[in-house]
């Protein structure tokens, strides 16, 4: 890929006689305009047709890391890449995330973006990229001792994801990523580079080259661009939305133009982020309707006196207001893809977040208490929040799936079933977070503080046997899933051993329980503590681990994030555990006596 | 002495029931399965079946947890109806392990490859076997198979013996990688043939790295190596005393020897179509060491002589592969003597899937005669699978599968043979108790052509199905009714 640079295939800016028009170096800088039309120009990438604002979005966040970069629109992005490459020649925009890799080129360690310059020129990425492209294992494989697994080496596949990024954007540059030109499935579409032209005249070759009128739009909309004539690019814009229908005959049809439209409006409004303020504003205001009738927590009915009944009667709202959009988001997101919204890490966090909002409203109905939204609204907006947070490892495009995968049925019963497991656990480690700050707080000493936690206590078990059913029944779909498409009802694969885990581990303490074992603290304890096992099973098999045969979901990156969040989590137990017996101690009585 | 006997079984009895035998067991259990995990994700899949799932500690882990669910279930005689929810998804538990030990026990799980229009019947499983045939010189003689465990890298591996043939496999390697050698052969009717390790090297005129030069050796046994490509030319070394033919028009070099006279012979085509002939009468072979032959091709290449071998046996053994843990890992290999194995041709080395023949010298004066292979274990259906079609469909504009699916007909079964029916991923075919998956197919330009199924035969099928209807409803009824009684 790299190692095979050619000066670089005819760009298109070069090509069409437009590179005088350029302001050499000069820093590029929005333009303001609009990009909406443009956005909606169909593209053909990832295996589909997909509006060029959501080519544009995975383009910017593969080179850059960011969903967006200094507030460029991503469409005049890629545009201005394609315009300005002299301007943006110095401007530090191409990610590199390991330290190590950073060494390795000679660049700075503190920065985490590099301009095209200092990679392709100043550092010494050139020459690994041509040592690279003959050996098959990367730069590690030659010297490695004997008995090493064949799984990639981490930097190795840094260095890799790196060259993509480059090579990438010298794609943009030259027009070979600019998959513009219809072809009729499945047949790849033509590129806006010109590619070899033997010698040919430009005119000459462009004339016999597919999608001429394309092509010919294609050349008004960048002249309108580069020259900041704003009515000339829009009817460019025109010109090429038109010619590409054309060119597609009948395969852009109504179902195709809705479908664009959607994810036009799924991109510029994202719903989720939506979601989770208002998340954020409901859990706030469950917080104060709480704090305001302080005995919120402990009874049964709908609890909040006064002024703290005001304030949850306009939480409520507000909660659904947030479901509202998440929904929404879910159902464009389904409707696009045409699939269940659970393939892989950035779907099953929206949908785990959904599910805690499910459940509480579910026992909502059992047992009306405030808590419930409270946890429910804050852990969905933390799960929304994770999820737009670090795009670069939660990768939110929506991509093909391997053949196995593609049974909407078998998807929705085994996968939908095992992550709303996932959602159970989390409502009881929310809950039981609380009742670990009740103890915290001394409160099992007077009366109605032993009933608030014996009623947060309820909620947690009733929430836990949700996720044990659910994740029996969610592994034993998974196991007849495999069984009818593989031959195979169990293989040990890591997934459903760590499944399996999951359900050994709260089956322990819901048996503890029951056996008397656990006294309300112990029980809220290791209810936080048992989620560290759900956090393997969703996240470390396929982010740490990585293998086995669920791989449609493995990647990399963020194990500081989770083990500090666990850490956290065992600190919290620990902390409460041991301000408890000191207060124990001095009250003259072991709070870690048996019961019975 | 009685008494003895029955307090410790009561002994015994309440241990099972116990909760603190049940935690002990689910903490062990835990600990193994997550250990596995750990030791797959930095090894790989066989080598945590090695060490934890095909063990007999983890089979102990799994029958003992079997147990205490049966005692704790039988501990709550006489049973009320209250007790039939938990009652259920015990029996669940129990029969869920149950199957699962006979799908072990009796299951057949192996693979098929079949290309379009190919009829094909022998699974092929994943358990290699050391297959030994002893033929006397009436052609009568016995057949053994003999399972090969596989054993991961740096684990112990204990000799096979197989006294009545003498022979013992001594050495396992689990990941291996052939090594070639050519030597000089002694036995004048051992299989032997000219070898030569020669070296093409630009002239100062040419780029850097032809300059360096490549090296190749040439033995004229074998179509692997009697032909080889170095660089932009192609060299040759024929069995006999006349010359392989040419394979194109490019430069070639053909060598050849004359064992008559005791030259070596090479025929020298360039680019241009010119052929030269050059002979190298030797005494002694190690007089042509160290000779450069003139090629006329470009950047005045010449070929070197490195070392020579008129009549030359190949000694193949294996060692330990490079990567050694993954994904894409070599398969094994085994070490076979006969005796001691410190006669001539008394020992062997076999990849997985080679065969080889010994002559021992027996006991008596007498040679015995063996065929051995190293195979993966075959079994062959009583019917036959023929592969119509293979068609796969890929994400537009990518390589990527989209589906694939093979239309198959099946002849020659008991049942009633099946027309055209279609496989797919997620859609089995049922025939004869064996069951047919779509799991790959051998990627090929146009468009591929070889479908691989998964083929197997499952009797505790039903017992897993029935086992997990059970779990579930049972713990579902068990939470319901808890809910119902407080609620």
């Amino acid at each position: 890929m790299m190692g095979k640079y050619r000066p670089l295939l005819v760009g298109l800016a070069l090509s069409i006689g437009l590179i005088g028009t350029l302001d050499a170096g000069a820093d590029p800088t929005p333009k303001g305009w609009s990009f909406r039309e443009m956005g909606a120009i169909p593209v053909q990438a990832g295996g589909r047709i997909k509006p060029f604002d959501s080519y544009a979005r995975d383009l910017v966040l593969q080179i850059t890391g960011r969903r967006t970069f200094e507030g460029w629109d991503p469409v005049e992005l890629v545009l201005s890449w394609l315009a300005d490459p002299k301007g943006w020649d110095s401007k530090q925009f191409i990610l590199i995330t390991r330290k190590d890799v950073k060494r390795q080129l000679g660049l700075d360690e503190d920065r985490n973006r590099f301009s095209p310059k200092e990679l392709l020129i100043d550092s010494f990425l050139a020459e690994y990229a041509n040592s690279m492209g003959g050996s098959r294992g990367g730069m590690s494989a030659q010297s490695a001792p004997i008995g090493r697994t064949s799984k990639p080496d981490p930097r190795d596949e840094e260095l890799k994801r790196l060259f993509e990024r480059v090579s990438v954007y010298r794609a943009i540059v030259s027009g070979e990523a600019w998959p513009v030109i219809p072809a009729p499935a499945p047949a790849a579409w033509g590129t806006l580079a010109l590619g070899e032209h033997h010698g040919e005249s430009v005119e000459k070759a462009l004339a016999t080259m597919p999608g001429r009128p394309v092509r010919e739009a294609y050349v008004g909309l960048f002249t309108g661009f580069m020259n900041g004539a704003q009515d000339r690019f829009d009817a460019g814009v025109a010109a090429v939305s038109s010619a590409v229908k054309a060119e597609m005959k009948g395969e852009w049809d109504e179902s195709l133009s809705k479908k664009i439209s959607a994810e036009l409006l799924y991109n510029r409004m994202h719903p989720y982020q939506l979601a989770w303020i208002a998340y954020l504003i409901a859990a706030l205001l469950w917080a104060i309707s709480i704090w305001l009738s302080a005995a919120g927590v402990a009874q049964v009915q709908t609890t909040a006196v006064g002024l703290g009944k005001k304030v949850s009667r306009v939480a409520l709202p507000v909660t659904f207001l947030g479901i509202g959009l998440h929904v929404f988001g879910m159902g464009l997101r389904c409707y696009i893809a045409g699939r269940p919204p659970v393939t892989n890490m950035y779907e099953s966090i929206v949908w785990v977040s959904f599910g805690v909002l499910l459940f509480a409203t579910v026992l909502w109905f059992i047992q009306k208490n405030q808590i419930l939204f409270a946890v429910a609204t804050a852990l969905s907006a933390i799960g929304l929040i994770v999820s737009d947070a670090a795009p670069a490892m939660i990768d939110p495009s929506i991509n093909p799936l391997v053949p196995v995968l593609r049974s909407n049925y078998w998807l929705l019963i085994h996968v939908l079933t095992i992550t709303l497991s996932y959602a159970a656990f989390a409502l009881t480690l929310g809950i039981g977070n609380v009742t670990l700050w009740f103890f915290w707080k001394g409160e099992e000493h007077t009366q109605e503080g032993a009933k608030k936690i014996a009623t947060l206590n309820q909620l947690t078990y009733r929430a836990m046997q949700f996720g044990v059913v659910l994740v029996a029944a969610g592994t034993i779909l998974g196991g007849i899933w495999a069984d009818y498409s593989w031959g195979r009802f169990w293989g040990w694969d890591p997934k459903e051993v760590w499944a399996l885990i999951v359900l050994l581990g709260y089956i322990a303490v819901l048996h503890a329980r029951y056996a008397g074992w656990m006294r309300p603290f112990s029980f809220a304890a290791w209810t936080v503590i048992a989620f560290t096992l759900v956090m393997m099973a969703w996240y470390g098999v396929n982010f740490v681990l990585g293998v086995g045969l669920h791989s449609y979901g493995f990647s990399t990156g963020g194990q500081s994030t989770v083990a500090i969040f666990v850490a956290l989590q065992l600190a919290y137990v620990v902390g409460v555990a041991l301000k408890r017996k000191r207060a124990g101690a001095s009250r003259g009585d072991s709070p870690v006596k048996k019961a019975s | 002495m009685k008494n003895a006997i029955r307090r410790l079984l009561k002994a015994v009895w309440r241990v099972s029931i116990s909760l603190k035998f049940a935690v002990l067991v689910m903490v062990g259990l835990t600990l193994a399965l997550i250990s596995a995990t750990v030791m797959e994700s930095m090894y790989d899949t066989p080598t945590a079946q090695y060490w934890v799932y095909q063990t007999w500690y983890f089979y102990g882990l799994l029958g003992a947890l079997g147990w205490l669910i049966f005692a704790v279930a039988i501990s709550r005689l006489p049973w009320q109806k209250k007790h039939l929810p938990f009652l259920c998804a015990h029996l669940g538990i129990l029969l869920l392990l149950y199957g699962s030990w006979m799908t072990f026990k009796f299951g057949v799980d192996g693979s098929i490859q079949v290309g379009e229009g190919q009829i094909e019947s022998a699974v092929e499983l994943n358990e290699p076997l050391l297959l030994v045939a002893e033929g006397t010189a009436h052609g009568e003689g016995t057949t053994r198979t003999v399972p090969v465990p596989w054993i991961p890298p740096n684990a112990k591996f204990d000799p096979i013996r197989m006294p009545e043939y003498d022979l013992t496999v001594d050495e396992f390697i689990s990941r291996a990688e052939s090594k070639v050698k050519f030597e000089a052969s002694k036995d004048p009717v051992e299989l032997a043939a000219p070898a030569i390790r020669v070296k093409v090297a630009g002239g100062p005129s040419a780029p850097p790295f032809m300059r360096m030069g490549q090296e190749a050796w040439l033995w004229g046994g074998d179509a692997n190596w009697n032909r080889q490509q170095v660089g932009p030319s192609v060299l040759s070394m024929a069995p006999g005393p006349d010359a392989l033919p040419a394979v194109g028009k490019g430069p070639e070099a053909r060598f050849r020897f004359d064992a008559k006279k005791s030259r070596l012979l090479v025929s020298i085509q360039t680019s241009e179509g010119k052929t030269t002939e050059q002979a190298f009468a030797f005494k002694d072979p190690s007089e042509l060491v160290g000779r450069a032959i003139d090629t006329g091709w470009k950047f005045d290449a010449k070929i070197t002589i490195l070392e020579w071998i008129p009549r030359a046996k190949s000694d193949v053994s294996f060692e330990p592969a490079r990567i050694q843990y993954g994904a894409n890992v070599s398969p094994s290999a085994i070490h076979i003597r006969a005796g001691d194995g410190k006669k001539s041709g008394s020992a062997v080395w076999l990849g997985l899937g080679d065969r080889a023949t010994m002559d021992i010298p027996g006991a008596n004066g007498q040679s015995r005669h063996f065929t051995i292979g190293y195979f993966p274990r075959r079994i062959v259906l009583p019917f036959g699978v023929r592969l119509e079609k293979f068609s796969i469909d890929r994400y537009q504009g990518t390589a990527s599968p989209m589906e694939f699916s093979s239309v198959v007909d099946v002849e020659g079964g008991k049942d009633p043979a099946v027309k055209d029916h279609l496989i797919s991923m997620n859609e089995p075919l049922k025939y004869g108790g064996f069951t047919f998956y779509q799991t790959s197919y051998i990627d090929a330009q146009p468009r591929p052509t070889v479908s691989i199924f998964s083929v197997n035969q499952d009797p505790g099928r039903w017992l897993k199905y029935l086992g997990s209807l059970l779990i579930v409803l049972g713990s579902i009824w068990l939470f319901a009714m808890r809910y119902v009684k407080k609620g």
